[in-house]
């Protein structure tokens, strides 16, 4: 089956440290299994599922043997790289960052406006890049009140994509935090399905900005 | 377990059962999700999982008597207090 891998610089499983052999000579890196690699590295990610795992180099991956699904991944018994997909780069890390803090920006500009905030609500919504974004928010949010919190959290999500340190990362730390922010004010039942309709939002902008 | 997602201290509490692979699969589910979105947690297991792999090759019988004696010593005094 072919999925989709990311690993850290290098090849580099980020949770178990296994060094993927990476495909040479336009032929696909070499088959590890569990004899040769630790189990939890043999793993791929559907196009779906891809906001959960962002990390600085994305692979196709093709897993074989029987298939283990479990959350949003999917684990096999073998595994090789087929190849690296170049498109997925810091720069559209980065713009990842961006989309997701602005689709927090959408919600707490309205909440702004609705509480007579008009001035806060349009430097939100008329923010040309991320420091101007985080800037306007940070704004916002030095007022004590109600309709602050969504714009505090556009603040956060700026401010700690930026505090990763590595773009990837920062992609997401922004994409998990726009998710949570985003389902903060709804109840508790409905909280699953609006945090997976965000990490849905997220994978289809991956699927069509990377072209998957 | 029972939220959706897990906190930076438990993933602190968690990290040992995380390495002994002995998480249920939907806690080390949301444990690595929670890795992946978190950069400190992340270098904290990075940390961790080197500690665990030099502490690993250091063979028994490299450890001077002394120091064997004042390590046991040390754990004997934590687990009175």
């Amino acid at each position: 089956m072919f999925a989709y891998a990311f690993l850290a610089k290098g090849a580099v499983d980020p949770l178990s440290g296994f060094v993927w052999p990476t495909p040479r000579d336009g032929e696909p890196g070499a088959w590890v299994s569990r004899d040769t690699a630790p189990r939890e590295a043999l793993r791929g990610y559907p196009a779906g599922d891809l906001p959960y795992w962002l990390d600085e180099e994305l692979w196709n991956i093709e897993l074989a043997g029987a298939l283990t699904e479990r959350g949003h991944l999917l684990l096999g018994e073998r595994a090789r790289l087929l190849g690296r997909i170049d498109a997925w780069t810091d720069a559209v890390a980065w713009d990842l960052v961006a989309a997701s803090a602005r689709r927090v920006a959408r919600p707490a500009a309205i909440a702004l406006r609705e509480h007579g905030r008009t001035e806060a609500a349009a430097r939100l919504e008329d923010a040309t890049d991320l420091g101007d974004l985080e800037r306007a928010a940070t704004s916002a949010a030095d007022h004590p009140h109600p309709a602050a919190t969504l714009a505090a959290y556009v603040a956060d999500v700026c401010f700690y994509a930026h505090d990763a340190g590595v773009a990837a990362q920062g992609a997401g730390v922004a994409a998990k935090m726009s998710a949570y922010a985003l389902a903060s004010d709804v109840d508790d039942a409905s909280r699953p399905e609006r945090l997976a309709a965000e990490r849905a939002w997220q994978a289809a902008w991956l699927v069509d900005r990377l072209g998957l | 377990m029972s939220s959706d997602y897990l906190t930076c201290r438990q993933i602190v509490e968690l990290v040992t059962e995380y390495f002994e692979d002995a998480l249920a699969p939907e806690d080390r589910g949301r444990f690595e999700e929670h890795i992946m979105s978190c950069p400190p947690c992340r270098a904290y297991l990075e940390q961790m999982r080197q500690t665990i792999r030099l502490l690993g090759s250091i063979p028994e019988e490299t450890v001077p008597p002394e120091a064997e004696e004042a390590l046991l010593a040390a754990f004997r005094g934590w687990k009175r207090d």
